[in-house]
């Protein structure tokens, strides 16, 4: 009996460390999905762990006490102190305050006295040792010398008092380390204190009106709690007190009083700037980001639709323009209610400006105003409504009311207003218009934007396309480069693919399929790709199999993210068969007579093929894919003919003369796995059939001489094949 | 809003709006006004919107800062921001506009029902210089006024006729109110009239200032 090994197939697997992870957390979400799980359920443990030991806030006794450590409670508005204790505590601020004013008292006297007495000396600007309070001393000569009469006016007199002018200051500026240095440690506190004594002292109700000053706003920095418009109410009282009593204990004139009241102001606001500008008592802050919003959102809102009688192709004009939103802005960066006033009616006389450059008559209150909102609307001043609600509660009132600072701050609350209140009508624009210009769909620039093209929004909206065209071409050039890479890398595939199909050929024919290849399974698997071996976690390599007449199945795993392209070379007389799951088939393409090899790009998961017999060649993805190695394992695989050739064989012997019979026995292998299908033999002598068919593999038949053959026959499978004829 | 001065004479501070449709004239009338010119391209302020004047009314100082507003009807609703602690309001209108005499009684509407009888008002008739096109006439305006509490002029930028006239009226209208309202408060002692946001505060006591530091202490 011969054994003919016909067919010899090579199968290769290849496994990715990551597809059986991937698989098993239900794709890269998962991974992160159950980590949350495992966070939140720790904190969980977290939390329970904890609730025994404490729950809600812990305070230590001992931060309840107060600090001197008397025994009594404290309280975090006496500093942590006890009642008691505060006010001891203060009780000596308060006394150190009260003699450094006597110090400060007994010096303006001195230096009143010394005033007289170098009455006809030369005024104080030549003096060296007063340049740094020059901006106070350039104030006081701009003032008509009117004030003369009621006021006694006297500059610093001699040279020797500046030193010990400036160690008073040292004292005055820091009277209280413990409390006040603390809070207005900042340079500009201690100037602006230096600024006002300086300004104050040439005055003879200087010390009182300091004195008053520096309590009230010492005693505001304890009121924080305040709301806002309490504080405003009781600086705006002080203001109102202290100008009454100017006006008829001190016999200021009114122009006096009002430049006492400035520097009163300018004093107070600065040392009080940070703890009542824009406050956490009140929505000042959401009201600035609301503004903020709203002005951005407003950004097409154009120089024709409020009517602004600018012409902003002058450059004059719009060197103005440029000026006023400078000024506008600035005015956050100010701290002094006057001064920021003083910012508004700088922005407003640009705007003027920039109006008569325009028009060529002077401004009305119809050309400001809409030329405000436009400016505004430009700017998006920072923190604007906070530093609206800011000057309207610590500024002086009669500046605010009558003055014309007061009526370019009314303007300036007038444009915000209407700029909160802004709709299509107020534009000329229908309801709808406006709708798709805020929600951003169109854009005025886009139908005017040929119109308006000289002037300079529309320009540079222009200017704007054309950068996003030459944009959009590069981009279109990378995508021409990108396409061609393309191209190439399929040509190189294709190229690669037909080299591939080479070296199976030529190998196929160095290795005929006759050869029998008894290799164990450990000698027979080798790495094709060995530097990517890397066999921790990789399910096993398949085993060798013997298969049997029936088809080679594998299954592969790989990740559904990644194609891959892999070959199957196979015997053409035999059936390839893709499973169900297998995905699609690019390309197929037939080698010689006897292969037919296919491309496959499978982007699924498991996936099973069939091949009934030939061999099958999975090849490797083209490109090397890092960090996911790939396992490769050369497989043999045996498969057996179903049926082998018969051989027959006449048995002539004692027996078989005494009867005058012959036996003709057939014998080949059946590899059918049970249960099989009848096998049927029939004889044949000189070509004609001899003898009935028969399960058995012999028959006894008549001695004749002649040629003998056998056909073993299994109907079922459609197998047939001859036995090699037998001469007797 | 009075203020009073140094020594025994006092300054008044007032201020007065400007209202009124657009193109009625507002603008032309104050400019007019401080500066006795009329279209003129030499005017040598910088802007009309905002301007004063310094007057002696029977010995007393005064002075006048006039407002003026946008008129354009897309800013009718930022009224009251202008107008709030005004003592005197100019309501102007075109004579030979009906629609800008009617704006004018909305605004005396207005200014009535959010101010009360406290401020008082003007309503002007410009441009008489332009009479045979008249299309408001004489004696409806001026029954008008006087139902509403308010005086009536005529007034031509142009012509500068009647202006004079109108605001010396009118500050010694305010004037008469100012002293009015001190007199009802009946302290001679408390010479600032603050109407600040209608808080009057009396206080003779110069220490009571500093106890603010002490408040929070006690």
């Amino acid at each position: 009996m011969r054994l003919r090994p016909l067919r010899v197939n090579a199968g290769i697997t290849f496994y990715r460390k990551s597809i059986l992870d991937s698989i098993s957390q239900g794709g890269g979400q998962g991974k992160s999905g159950s980590s949350l799980l495992n966070f939140v359920s720790d904190q969980k443990m977290s939390i329970t762990n904890q609730r025994p030991e404490r729950r809600g806030i812990h305070l230590d006794q001992s931060e309840l006490l107060c600090k001197k450590g008397c025994g009594f409670y404290g309280n975090t508005g006496w500093q942590g102190l006890c009642s008691k204790c505060w006010r001891e505590e203060n009780q000596r601020e308060r006394q150190k305050q009260i003699q450094e004013d006597w110090a400060l008292a007994e010096r303006l006297q001195r230096e009143e006295e010394a005033a007289y007495a170098s009455r006809h000396q030369k005024p104080p600007q030549s003096q060296p040792a007063i340049t740094p309070f020059s901006k106070f001393e350039e104030r006081k000569t701009k003032e008509k010398s009117s004030k003369v009469n009621t006021v006694t006016k006297f500059f610093t007199p001699s040279t020797k008092t500046p030193p010990k002018k400036d160690n008073a200051f040292d004292s005055q500026s820091t009277p209280s380390p413990s409390s006040s240095s603390s809070r207005h440690s900042s340079a500009d506190t201690d100037h602006a204190t230096r600024e006002f004594i300086d300004f104050l002292k040439p005055l003879k109700s200087g010390r009182e009106i300091f004195k008053q000053c520096r309590a009230f706003t010492e005693g505001i920095v304890y009121k924080r709690e305040m709301g806002a418009d309490e504080l405003s109410e009781c600086v705006q009282d002080f203001y109102q007190n202290l100008s009454d009593r100017l006006h008829t204990q001190f016999k200021g004139s009114t122009e006096q009083v009002e430049t006492v009241m400035d520097a009163v102001e300018k004093y107070m606001m600065t040392r009080l700037y940070k703890e009542v500008f824009c406050p956490e008592t009140t929505d000042d802050e959401k009201k600035d980001l609301a503004i903020q919003k709203r002005i951005r959102a407003l950004h097409w809102v154009t120089i024709e639709m409020l009517c602004v009688p600018v012409d902003e192709e002058i450059p004059e004009a719009s060197d103005s323009v440029v000026k006023a939103i400078t000024d506008v802005i600035e005015m956050d960066s100010k701290r002094v209610p006057k001064e920021k006033l003083g910012c508004i009616t700088r922005c407003s006389k640009h705007i003027f400006n920039a109006i008569k450059i325009s028009k060529n008559e002077a401004a009305s209150a119809d050309d400001f105003l809409p030329t405000l909102i436009y400016i505004v609307l430009k700017a998006n001043p920072p923190r604007l409504q906070s530093n609206i609600q800011y000057i309207t509660r610590f500024c002086n009132p009669s500046r605010l009311m009558t003055g014309e600072d007061g009526y370019y701050f009314t303007n300036l609350c007038c444009a915000v207003a209407f700029i909160e209140k802004l709709d299509g009508q107020s534009l000329n624009l229908s309801a709808e218009e406006f709708e798709l210009y805020m929600s951003g769909q169109a854009s005025p620039h886009w139908t005017q934007g040929e119109g308006a093209s000289s002037s300079s929004p529309g320009s540079s909206a222009l200017s704007q396309v054309h950068k996003r065209l030459d944009l959009l071409t590069g981009l279109g050039e990378r995508q021409d480069s990108v396409i061609e890479k393309a191209r190439q890398l399929e040509s190189d595939l294709i190229d690669w693919t037909d080299e591939v199909e080479q070296k199976v050929q030529s190998v196929l024919e160095s290795f005929p399929p006759d050869l029998p290849k008894p290799a164990p399974a450990a000698t027979s698997a080798s790495a094709i790709d060995s530097e990517n071996v890397e066999n921790e976690g990789l399910p096993p390599p398949l085993q060798p199999q013997v298969f049997a007449a029936n088809s080679l199945s594998s299954q592969f795993h790989h990740n559904g993210s990644d194609a891959f392209t892999f070959l199957v070379v196979y015997s053409a007389s035999h059936a390839f068969e893709k499973a169900s799951n297998m995905c699609n088939t690019t390309s197929a393409f037939s080698g010689n007579s006897h292969r037919t090899c296919e491309s496959i790009h499978c982007p699924s998961l498991p996936v099973e093929i069939s091949v009934d017999g030939g061999w099958a060649i999975l090849d490797t993805p083209s490109q090397a894919v890092v960090g996911f190695p790939l396992y490769m394992v050369c497989l043999t695989v045996q498969v057996v003919e179903p049926l082998t050739q018969p051989s027959l064989t006449v048995v002539d012997n004692e027996e078989m003369r005494s009867l005058s019979k012959l036996k003709l026995e057939c014998v080949l292998e059946y590899n059918v796995p049970d249960p099989a299908p009848l096998l049927i033999y029939y004889f044949y002598i000189n070509d004609n059939q001899y003898g009935t068919p028969t399960s058995d593999n012999y028959s006894l038949v008549e001695r004749l001489n002649g040629i003998f053959k056998c056909q073993a026959k299994v109907p079922q499978l459609g197998l047939s094949q001859w036995s090699e004829p037998v001469s007797f | 809003m009075a203020a009073s001065g140094a020594g025994g004479g006092k300054t008044y501070s007032f201020k007065v709006v400007l209202l009124g449709e657009g193109c009625v004239g507002k603008t032309s009338l104050v400019l007019r006004y401080c500066e006795n010119k009329f279209n003129d391209k030499h005017i040598t302020t910088l802007q009309a919107s905002f301007l004063t004047k310094k007057l002696n009314i029977t010995g007393k100082r005064v002075n006048l800062a006039i407002w003026d507003t946008a008129g354009q009807e897309r800013f009718h609703a930022l009224g009251p921001i202008y107008y709030r602690d005004s003592n005197g309001a100019i309501l102007v209108y075109d004579i030979t506009d009906e629609d800008s005499f009617q704006k004018v009684k909305n605004w005396v509407k207005e200014l009535r029902k959010m101010l009360g009888n406290e401020i008082c008002l003007c309503i002007v008739g410009n441009k008489i210089d332009l009479d045979k096109d008249r299309h408001v006439s004489v004696e409806e305006a001026e029954s008008y006024a006087e139902s509403v509490g308010a005086k009536h002029y005529h007034t031509s930028a142009k012509l500068n006729k009647g202006i004079e006239e109108l605001f010396l009226d009118l500050c010694k209208r305010m004037m008469e109110t100012a002293q009015a309202e001190e007199r009802l408060k009946g302290n001679g002692a408390s010479q600032s009239a603050s109407n600040r946001r209608g808080v009057q505060i009396v206080d003779d006591e110069p220490q009571a200032t500093p106890a603010g530091g002490c408040c929070s202490s006690g």
